[in-house]
C-alpha cells in the first residue's frame, strides 16, 4: 500500500537551451498550506450597524499574480541556471526569479504547472488502478481540486 | 588511526527535506572505520527527523561532507540536546560549483 505521507522524491525537467529544474514530485500537506498562504491574502472589511456596532470581516482572496510564482516557489528546489537556489531561502528563491527575463520565466512557470498537473494525473491514475473510484472525495480533495476552489475567493 | 572533523553548522537532511539542525559537533572516524557524530541538536522536525534515509551534512568552505545515518538516539525533553548518532560510510562530497551534474550535484569538472 503507498504510504499516506508524502516522501522527498524528485524529478528533473529538461528546458531549453539543455538547462533543468529539479522539482518536488508532490507537495505535503504543509507545503501545500504554505503555497496558498503565498498566494493568497487577507482583506478586513469593517462594518457598522445602525447601533453603532462594528464588525470585522476577513476574507482570505487569492491573488492571481501570485499564484503561479508560488507555485513555482513550491516545487522548485535546484536548477542548472548559474545563480545558485539550492536551500536558499525563499525569499532569494523569489528575488532570482523576478530577475529573470519574462520569457525564461515563462517557460519555467510552464514547466512547473505541467508537472503538477502531471502529478495530480499520475496520482489519479495510481488511485484508479488500485481501488477504482475515489470514495471521500468530498473530505480529501487532491491539492488541484482544492486550487481550483479558490481560485475564486474563501472566507 | 583515528581521525576527527570538529564543525560548529551542520544538519540532518531526509532527502531535500531538512530535518534539524546542529550547533557544534565532532565527527570521529575510529581505527575499525566506522563513524561516530556527537553534537547539540538545537532545532530539529519531530517527524523528519525520524525518517530514513538521513544524511549528517557538514558544510565546509568547499562544499559538503556527508554521511547516512545509521543509528540515532533522540533523546526525550524539549530544546537544544546533546545526540549521539553512528554513521556509515561517508558519501561523495558535495562541492561548490556553478557547473553540475544534475544526477547528484557532484562536479563536471571541465578539462
Amino acid at each position: 500500500m503507498e504510504s499516506w505521507f508524502v516522501r522527498p522524491d524528485t524529478r528533473l525537467l529538461q528546458l531549453s537551451d539543455g538547462q533543468w529544474l529539479k522539482v518536488k514530485d508532490r507537495l505535503s500537506a504543509g507545503e501545500f498550506r504554505a503555497h496558498l498562504r503565498r498566494s493568497t491574502s487577507l482583506e478586513h472589511e469593517v462594518a457598522t450597524d445602525a447601533d453603532g456596532n462594528t464588525t470585522t470581516t476577513t476574507t482570505r482572496r487569492v491573488d492571481p499574480l501570485l499564484q503561479n510564482l508560488s507555485t513555482v516557489v513550491a516545487y522548485l528546489l535546484d536548477w542548472s541556471l548559474e545563480a545558485p537556489i539550492e536551500r536558499c531561502a525563499e525569499s532569494e528563491l523569489i528575488a532570482a526569479l523576478d530577475a529573470l527575463d519574462i520569457d525564461r520565466y515563462s517557460e519555467i512557470r510552464d514547466a512547473v504547472n505541467a508537472h503538477q498537473i502531471a502529478m495530480d494525473r499520475e496520482r489519479e491514475l495510481a488511485k484508479n488502478g488500485k481501488g477504482g473510484e475515489k470514495k471521500s472525495s468530498a473530505i480529501s480533495p487532491s491539492p488541484a481540486a482544492v486550487a481550483g476552489a479558490l481560485s475564486g475567493s474563501a472566507s | 588511526m583515528s581521525r576527527a572533523i570538529r564543525g560548529v553548522v551542520g544538519r540532518f537532511d531526509w532527502g531535500y527535506f531538512p530535518a534539524g539542525a546542529i550547533n557544534g559537533y565532532n565527527v570521529t572516524r575510529s581505527e575499525d572505520g566506522t563513524w561516530s557524530l556527537r553534537g547539540t541538536l538545537v532545532n530539529f522536525d519531530a517527524f523528519k527527523i525520524r525518517q530514513r534515509p538521513l544524511i549528517f551534512v557538514a558544510p565546509h568552505q568547499d562544499g559538503e561532507w556527508r554521511w547516512p545515518v545509521q543509528t540515532f538516539d533522540l533523546s526525550e525533553g524539549h530544546g537544544p540536546r546533546q545526540i549521539q548518532a553512528t554513521l556509515g560510510p561517508q558519501l561523495p562530497e558535495m562541492l561548490k560549483s556553478r557547473k553540475r551534474s544534475p544526477l547528484n550535484g557532484i562536479v563536471v569538472r571541465s578539462t
